[in-house]
């Protein structure tokens, strides 16, 4: 099924720059120092950056993000142990068990990557919310709007917010009366993931209270990944219809439905 | 008593010397403002604005007199009792319902910004911009929980339009609050942030 794409497309830079900064940091130490430091330089560098996937697992429960994780702490084990394998090539010692870890995970992590496992939802969930909205101007407002209501039970919503979390489509915040979902837009996960922001007042968010309520709030900036000026009463509608819709499935126990509907888009796999 | 007047008595009544003022011409058959002045150790000019003001409401009299030729006033108290009573059933709208029909939206690009309250299904405050450059000022309205609760059912810019009796019954308000969201409306209206079609 053809879909016709709504939202601006993103900067592939954003998606490959930790192999171009790699890359980089490869050639220009292995130029200045050789080929042991640049080895070391990288397996860093992969240190440094497997805290990342470990933060999401630790913050979504997500398995895929436990097993990059993984996958990057073992790449980073095998550069820092090569350099002494090549030097005396009797002494490989614990090298091959490292690569056949690596070579198990990285199957692992590219069939969740092609299975849209590793991929952010947000996005997704904008482009659904998209579909039969109009393009009349610019309508933005700055305000939230109440979209509808769904009835839900507690153990219905934590279910739910369970599912939103671990299958990465929205950033989960219990309130007293409701919970709100930070939707995981581009560029806006790694504040969450750090846990550098603490509340989400100026993120695009829907808030499900425990009396079915729904509330939307669309920020400008993310208004503006729209390629078109869409209705915003319209899109605000139609984000709490979405959300409805997935709640309506989760209470029923189709949540696989939800992530067929969000494939079903056949967005990049990868961002 | 209109409203001008309560409020002319009030501010009469709220000074520091009015009690001792009082006891003075509830005891003298008449008085002139030098003479009161003297005996409260007032200037002048303070005890014969404070004996006019009581003449224009009509609590004394005053009466010319001449000391040779000199003319000046005696102040005589006519009445003993001061009953301050406001009716503020004036201000009450004649008719709540009238305008309730209107067809409202929010305005494009009205520069407004909307609190959302911590209950997040209603707003606490507005805030609007009025003015340009150094000019410019920011005025914030408190909103009641039924205002709101209101405004948080507003249709957006562009969006359909309702009548502000179909908000009110979206967002469960009764009838009498219709005064009070029709104050706010009207308020809004005058702000530019809510438009009429």
């Amino acid at each position: 099924m053809f879909f016709e794409r709504k939202m601006k497309k993103q900067n592939v830079l954003k998606s490959i720059w930790f192999p171009v900064v790699l890359v980089g940091t490869f050639f220009t130490v292995f130029s200045f120092y050789g080929l042991r430091p640049a080895l070391f330089a990288i397996s860093g560098l992969f240190l440094i950056v497997a805290v990342l996937p470990l933060l999401t697992y630790i913050r979504t429960q997500n398995t895929g993000y436990l097993v990059l994780a993984l996958y990057i702490f073992f790449a980073a084990l095998v550069t820092i142990s090569v350099p002494a394998a090549i030097e005396d090539r009797s002494n490989k010692g614990l090298v091959p068990l490292f690569l056949v870890i690596l070579y198990a995970l990285m199957l692992v992590v590219i069939y969740l990557t092609v299975n849209r496992k590793l991929r952010w939802r947000g996005e997704e969930v904008f482009e659904l919310a998209a579909m039969p909205v109009e393009d009349i101007g610019d309508s933005f407002t700055a305000r939230p709007r109440p979209a509808g209501q769904v009835p839900v039970s507690k153990t219905e919503m934590i279910r739910f917010v369970d599912f939103m979390s671990k299958n990465l489509v929205a950033f989960p915040f219990k309130e007293d009366n409701r919970v709100v979902f930070v939707l995981t837009l581009p560029g806006n996960d790694l504040p969450y993931l750090l846990g550098t922001k603490k509340d989400y007042l100026e993120d695009t968010w829907v808030a499900v209270d425990y009396d079915g309520n729904i509330t939307v709030n669309i920020t400008e900036e993310d208004y503006l990944l729209f390629k078109m000026d869409l209705d915003f009463d319209q899109i605000c509608q139609s984000l709490g219809d979405v959300f409805s819709e997935f709640l309506e499935l989760s209470k029923k126990g189709q949540e696989s439905k939800i992530i067929d509907r969000m494939n079903a888009l056949r967005l990049n796999p990868i961002n | 008593m209109e409203f001008e007047n309560a409020a002319r008595l009030g501010a009469l009544i709220s000074k520091d010397y009015a009690e001792d003022f009082f006891r003075l011409l509830v005891n003298y058959q008449d008085i002139s403002a030098s003479e009161a002045a003297s005996r409260l150790s007032l200037h002048i000019k303070t005890a014969q604005d404070f004996l006019d003001n009581l003449t224009v409401l009509g609590i004394t009299k005053k009466d010319e007199v001449f000391e040779k030729k000199r003319p000046y006033f005696r102040y005589t108290l006519i009445q003993s009792m001061i009953d301050l009573k406001i009716d503020l059933s004036i201000y009450e709208k004649e008719n709540p319902g009238q305008g309730l029909s209107r067809l409202i939206r929010e305005m494009k690009e009205n520069g407004a910004n909307f609190s959302v309250a911590k209950s997040g299904d209603s707003f606490s405050a507005v805030t609007i911009w009025e003015g340009e450059g150094r000019e410019r000022q920011e005025q914030k309205i408190s909103l009641t929980t039924p205002q709101g609760k209101f405004l948080f059912h507003l249709p957006f810019p562009q969006a359909k339009p309702l009548t502000i009796i179909d908000i009110m019954e979206k967002t469960s308000l009764e009838s009498d609050y219709s005064a009070e969201i029709q104050n706010i409306v009207d308020e809004l209206i005058r702000l530019e942030v809510i438009e009429v079609l």
